[in-house]
Formats: C-alpha cells, sequence, structure tokens
C-alpha cells in the first residue's frame, strides 16, 4: 500500500528540523532554543502544562508573524524555512492543525481545497477536478464529515470537534510531509477522536509523513504510539523519551519536571 | 523618504485592473456644445426630429432640474460641473441593423469589450451605446416574429410613438428627483423593450453602454414593458476610459410587470473611477408579477441608485439583491426601495458590500408597507465586508410599516477580514493576496451566483483582479 513512500527529492526532504529556537510573542520571550528533528514516519508527542509555550513553538514552525523567531533555525531536509512566509511553508510541506481555527466568511473548506488544487505552488498534486471530488467525498466519509458541512463557512458555528475534523480534513487533502497538531484532542469525544487518528494514522502509512502532536493530556497516549515524546515546561523542552514518558506524566502530572533544570 | 499616501495611491491607481480603460479615437458626426442651457436641450430634440410634446417635457424638465437643489445627502455632488459637460454627442450617422455596418473604430471597442461574441454565444439580442447614441442594435429573428420590441429609445419614439407617449415618465416623473429632471430633459439612447402577452423570452438581451470621450454626460432612458404572463431578463454592462476629468452617466430606468409576468433586470456596473453615476430606476409590479433588480456595482467615482419596485397588484413580488465593492477614492450608495400598496405582497432585499483600500460603501433602504397591503412580508439582509481600516461602510435602513399584518424581518452585519483568517490561509499556500480573494469572492458569491454564468465568470475574475491591485 505505501505506494509513494518513495518520493521525488524524498533524500532532502525527510526530516524537519528546529534548532536551539528562540521565539518571541511582543517582547516577551516564551520559546527558549529548543531543538527538536522530526522524520519522516514519526510520530512526536510534544507534552507540557498549559502556557509552557508548545502552541508558540507550533506556530513559529508554521511562520505565524505573531511568534517571532528571535534566535535559532528552521530547516525542512537541507532547505532553510527560518524566514519564509507561511505560504512558502505550506508549499514546500508543512502542516499546521490549528487549536482554535478562525472563521472565515464565505470561504468554504470545498472552495479553499479546491483553490489550494488550482495552485501549482502547493504541496497537492495538480490532479484532475473529477479525481479531487471523490478524493474529497472519501476524506469527509473517512472522518465522519456530512456532505453539506463542505460548503459552509469555515468555523462559523463549528462545534468544537467539527473545526478538528475540518483540520484534519484539509491536512488529508493537502498532503503535507510533516503536520502539527495542536490540541487535537480538546473539543472531540472520544468515538470522534478515534476516527481522526484512525485517519491520520492510514495517511501517515500510506505517505510516510511525519506528525507532531501537541496536548496536554496523556490519555492521548491510549490512541497513538509515539517514537518520541517531549516535555516542555516554561518554553523549554526538559525532557525527551519515549512513551515511558506519557506514563509517568499520566501518573504523577507534570510536577516531577518543575523542578530545577537538572532534571 | 517615505512614499507619502499619495504618491501610493497613485500608484496604485496606475497599476489598477481596469482593463476597460482604453480611449478610442471617433469622428463625431454632432456635438452639442458644452453646458446645458434650453438651446442645448432644443438642439438635441431638433437633431433627434422629435414630435412636439416629447420637447415640452424635455423643456419643464429642464426648469425642474434648475429649480431642484443638489442633494446633500448620500455622496458628495458638490465637485459636479455642469456647465464642463458635454450633454450630446453623436457618434455615428445612424444605429445600425450589421455588425458590419458600424464604424471600424467603434466596432473595435466594442469587440475589445465582447460584445459581438457574447450575441453569438448566448444572447436574444444587443443593444450598443456609444456616447449618446445607440450604434447598434439586434434582435433575433424569431422574437421579431413573435412581437417583441427591442429598440433603441429614440427608434421606438419613432416607430412606436402612442406606447411610449403612454409610459413615459409615468413612473418616474421629471419631479421625482433632481438628476431623473436632467435625464429627462437631455435623455438621448437607452433601450426600449416590449414582451408581449405571454411569451417567454428565454435567453437575455443585453445592452452595453460605453462612454469614450472626456467630460461627457450620457443620459439614457429605458422603457421595459411586459405584457401579462410575459417573461423578460435584461442585462446592462458598462464601461469608460480613465480621464483626469469627471463624466457623469445618469439614467432613468422604467419597468411596468404586468399581471402574472416577469421582468429581472442584471446590472453590471463598472464605470472607470472617474464617473458619477447617478441613475433612477423603477419598475412597478401588478398582480402576481414578479419584478428582480440584480446590481452589481463594482466601478464609478460616486454612485447613487436604489433600484425600486412599487409592489401594486395582489400577491406580487419583488426582490433586489445588490453588490457593491469601493475601492480607493470610490463611493457607492446603493441599496433598494420598495413600496407594498397590496395585500399578500412579498419582497427581499439583500446587499452585499465590499470596501476596501479607503474605500466607501453605503447601504440606503427603504421599505414602505401601505393601509391596504394586509399580510405582506417583507426581509432585509445587509451584510458588509471591510477590508482594511482606512475603509468604511454604513447602513441607513428605513421601514415605515402601516398595517400590523406584515411580517419584517430585517439583519445587518459588518464583517472585517481579520488579519487572523489571512494568516490561516497562509498557512494552506495562499498569499496574502490570494488569501483576500478567496475571502472577498467567497462574500460575494451568494449574489454572483445568481447570474447568468458567463457574467458570474467574468465578474468572479473581476473580483480577483481587483483584489490583486489592493494588497500589499
Amino acid at each position: 500500500m505505501k505506494k509513494r513512500t518513495v518520493k521525488k527529492n524524498s533524500s532532502s526532504l525527510h526530516s524537519f528540523r528546529c534548532h536551539n529556537l528562540s521565539v518571541q510573542v511582543g517582547e516577551k520571550q516564551v520559546v527558549h532554543s529548543v531543538s527538536l528533528l522530526l522524520r519522516s514516519g514519526e510520530t512526536h508527542i510534544l507534552m507540557g502544562p498549559n502556557g509552557s509555550g508548545k502552541s508558540t513553538l507550533v506556530g513559529a514552525f508554521m511562520g505565524l508573524p505573531q511568534y517571532k523567531i528571535s534566535r535559532g533555525s528552521l530547516q525542512l531536509g537541507k532547505m532553510s524555512l527560518t524566514k519564509a512566509p507561511s505560504e512558502k511553508r505550506a508549499a514546500t510541506g508543512l502542516f499546521l492543525g490549528f487549536q482554535n481555527p478562525p472563521v472565515l466568511p464565505g470561504v468554504s473548506a470545498l472552495s479553499l481545497l479546491r483553490h489550494a488544487r488550482s495552485m501549482k505552488s502547493s504541496g497537492i498534486a495538480p490532479f484532475d477536478l473529477k479525481e479531487f471530488a471523490a478524493i474529497l467525498k472519501r476524506a469527509a466519509a473517512q472522518l465522519g464529515i456530512d456532505q453539506s458541512f463542505l460548503t459552509r463557512s469555515l468555523n462559523e458555528g463549528f462545534s468544537g470537534g467539527e473545526k478538528k475534523k475540518s483540520e484534519i480534513l484539509q491536512l488529508l487533502m493537502l498532503r503535507p510531509s510533516f503536520a502539527f497538531l495542536d490540541e487535537i484532542d480538546s473539543g472531540l469525544d472520544i468515538d470522534a477522536l478515534k476516527v481522526c487518528l484512525d485517519a491520520l494514522r492510514a495517511y501517515q502509512a500510506q505517505q510516510n509523513a511525519g506528525l507532531l502532536f501537541v496536548t496536554h493530556n496523556p490519555s492521548l497516549l491510549r490512541y497513538v504510539t509515539p517514537t518520541h515524546v517531549h516535555i516542555m515546561i516554561r518554553g523549554r523542552i526538559v525532557r525527551t523519551g519515549t512513551r515511558d514518558l506519557m506514563d509517568l506524566v499520566a501518573d504523577k502530572g507534570f510536577a516531577p519536571f518543575l523542578k530545577p533544570k537538572a532534571l | 523618504m517615505p512614499v507619502s499616501q499619495q504618491t501610493k495611491t497613485r500608484i496604485s491607481r496606475t497599476i489598477s485592473p481596469y482593463r476597460l480603460g482604453f480611449r478610442t479615437k471617433v469622428h463625431e458626426v454632432f456635438r452639442a456644445p458644452r453646458g446645458l442651457s434650453e438651446d442645448v436641450v432644443r438642439l438635441i430634440s431638433k437633431q433627434k426630429n422629435e414630435p412636439a410634446w416629447m420637447l415640452e417635457k424635455r423643456l419643464a424638465a429642464l426648469q425642474v432640474f434648475y429649480a431642484k437643489p443638489l442633494p446633500t445627502w448620500g455622496g458628495d455632488l458638490s465637485a459636479i460641473d455642469f456647465d464642463s459637460i458635454y450633454y450630446y454627442v453623436k457618434p455615428t450617422k445612424g444605429g445600425a441593423k450589421r455588425w458590419e455596418d458600424v464604424p471600424p473604430n467603434i466596432k473595435k471597442t466594442f469587440e475589445k469589450i465582447g460584445i459581438p461574441e457574447a450575441e453569438r454565444k448566448y444572447l436574444a439580442g444587443v443593444g450598443s451605446q456609444f456616447e449618446s447614441e445607440v450604434v447598434y442594435h439586434s434582435l433575433q429573428e424569431e422574437l421579431r416574429k413573435q412581437g417583441v420590441i427591442f429598440l433603441g429609445m429614440d427608434d421606438a419614439l419613432r416607430a412606436h410613438p402612442a406606447i411610449v407617449r403612454k409610459y413615459f415618465g409615468t413612473l418616474v416623473p421629471a419631479s421625482d428627483n433632481k438628476f431623473a429632471a436632467l435625464n429627462t430633459a437631455v435623455w438621448s439612447g437607452g433601450s426600449f423593450i416590449y414582451v408581449p402577452r405571454g411569451v417567454h423570452v428565454v435567453l437575455p438581451l443585453q445592452a452595453y453602454f460605453r462612454i469614450n470621450r472626456q467630460s461627457m454626460g450620457q443620459f439614457e432612458r429605458t422603457l421595459i414593458i411586459a405584457d401579462e404572463g410575459s417573461s423578460v431578463h435584461y442585462v446592462e454592462g458598462c464601461s469608460a476610459p480613465q480621464y483626469t476629468k469627471d463624466s457623469l452617466h445618469s439614467a432613468v430606468v422604467e419597468i411596468f410587470v404586468k399581471k402574472g409576468a416577469k421582468v429581472q433586470y442584471t446590472t453590471i456596473q463598472n464605470w472607470s473611477d472617474n464617473v458619477y453615476n447617478l441613475v433612477t430606476k423603477r419598475a412597478s409590479a401588478d398582480q402576481d408579477a414578479r419584478m428582480i433588480w440584480l446590481d452589481c456595482n463594482i466601478g464609478s467615482k460616486l454612485t447613487m441608485k436604489y433600484p425600486s419596485i412599487i409592489l401594486r397588484g395582489r400577491n406580487a413580488r419583488g426582490e433586489i439583491q445588490s453588490l457593491a465593492v469601493a475601492g480607493s477614492l470610490q463611493h457607492q450608495d446603493a441599496g433598494g426601495k420598495v413600496i407594498h400598496a397590496a395585500p399578500d405582497t412579498s419582497s427581499t432585499i439583500v446587499s452585499r458590500s465590499i470596501s476596501r483600500d479607503g474605500g466607501r460603501t453605503s447601504y440606503r433602504g427603504l421599505v414602505r408597507i401601505g393601509k391596504a397591503a394586509r399580510n405582506a412580508t417583507v426581509r432585509v439582509v445587509c451584510d458588509a465586508l471591510i477590508l482594511d481600516p482606512s475603509s468604511r461602510s454604513d447602513t441607513y435602513p428605513t421601514m415605515i410599516v402601516n398595517e400590523a399584518s406584515a411580517k419584517v424581518a430585517h439583519e445587518a452585519t459588518v464583517a472585517k477580514i481579520s488579519e487572523e483568517a489571512l494568516q490561516y490561509l497562509q498557512t494552506r499556500g495562499f498569499t496574502a493576496t490570494h488569501a483576500s480573494s478567496l475571502i472577498v469572492n467567497g462574500f460575494a458569491e451568494p449574489i454572483v451566483q445568481q447570474l447568468p454564468m458567463e457574467y458570474a465568470v467574468e465578474l468572479r475574475r473581476l473580483l480577483e483582479l481587483e483584489m490583486t491591485g489592493s494588497v500589499g
């Protein structure tokens, strides 16, 4: 089934790396010298208490202008993305699933994806309209999204769960190589969460994508098998390990990590 | 030195995507001297060999024009210099029935706009007005045989004086407003349509209005009569070259929708931004009749236009759907008016406006439900989208309800394009320009999708072009 694992240029695009990254919001430094390597096919979980800088970090990955990179670098393979605008990052294969996507009056999922499809620079292969419609229909069905939903203004009157599903739908259609999913587990009930994670798992298997989940809730562990787990406290990654780390959080919360850096 | 806002505006105007701003060299057949006077009015009437009653109407209207003050509400009209305007310019000897007979320069102008091509593809008839006169007119033979009349207004006055006299100025009298008076005094060109009882004109009839010279005044007069149980869709488009001196377009449109008939009047107004567009449009709808105004205003310096419907027969329905886009130095003051004068009548007014780059849009609407209009239903929705902090949008709705059984609903929203929404789209691979064009098109779509397909495609493209000039 892995018919697209060997991609053109895959040698240069098989890793996303941030190196010594510091990020400011306004005057305040929120992320301090974070380094992280996400390779194709890997699944990372970034955990930390509220306000530890997780959303800021992935926002900076995607180039959102309110998150200013004050030091360090971002790279996709050998390509530097530190100064690239968001649209360029998207075009090279990055994707951010928003925790709170904004309302887009008049823009439906269908029109967004159809226009994205027509852009040569986008991550999507310019497959034909009929094929596009079929793929979209299938992806929506897979996520349990009603057809009528596709033509509504994005996020206007969407429930928390609908917003998350719409983010995942866009991911499936835009086909990124690396995706950052911010708090995908908030607002989704267990059944819906399972459906979304199944879809992501299938996508990852097919495209060999690298996934980074951001969460403060260790129960995500029940449905995701991470290759790496990072604990972020006050803007720093204080520990990187495997799923044992999540078990520890599930058991004792973040308290063990809140002590001095020596850990 | 930083670039001043004024310079920026000038630059953005120079590179603005108005594609219809070219000029054509034309050897005019006749031109009245600049400015307005009784002599000019007499000259126009004489050129046209009109019956005496029309000259009398014109002269009376001129006095009304002089007597009425400039409106002080709506847009700023103080810069209009009525003395510098050409009120009558005749570009050709007469209207052509065959495209080949149109003078080459004028033909080329309309070919650039795509008129004859459109006619071949999807229109039942075409009229083309250049300056003051209709230079080309055609109607499918089939429709002519069924008794449909589609003529330039001047031709109609010659060929069917009795009908014209019966209806002319009865819905929009010269005394209605200063610009209706001006139009009545100096009118020239426009369309006349008569659809006989029970005849359905399936494909649209189209008229295209072109202003070519600087300081031109265009005053076409349109009269549409849809007899009982008939239907017709009339589409008008317009454009002009860009000049530093202003031109004036002031039309009057009167539409009579008889019992059980249906008329749709679609406008795609794309004047260059040196044109004052001050138009009076009114329709009356008899029992079971249906009138639809679909009014898209993209161009002009200032538009003041409020298509109106008088629902005077039981169960008559009226719809006014409008889209207004105002960019740098533009003001679109538009909306609609509905008078419910009979029982069981219903009306819908939907207005969508977009302001950007310092542009201003205003919705101005009036709905009046008279005492006899039992069980009237009214729905008014106006939505505005503001693209940047220098742009502006206002709403001036008026409702006068004199009948307790009326059902009235009114909604208004103002949305700003949020920085957040643009950034979100950028993370999906869109540039800032493309992102705002996506939002603008999405916002306009409910109106745009009601246009005939060919126009919808063109308008979507136009909105995309408009946006590329405005961001960054």
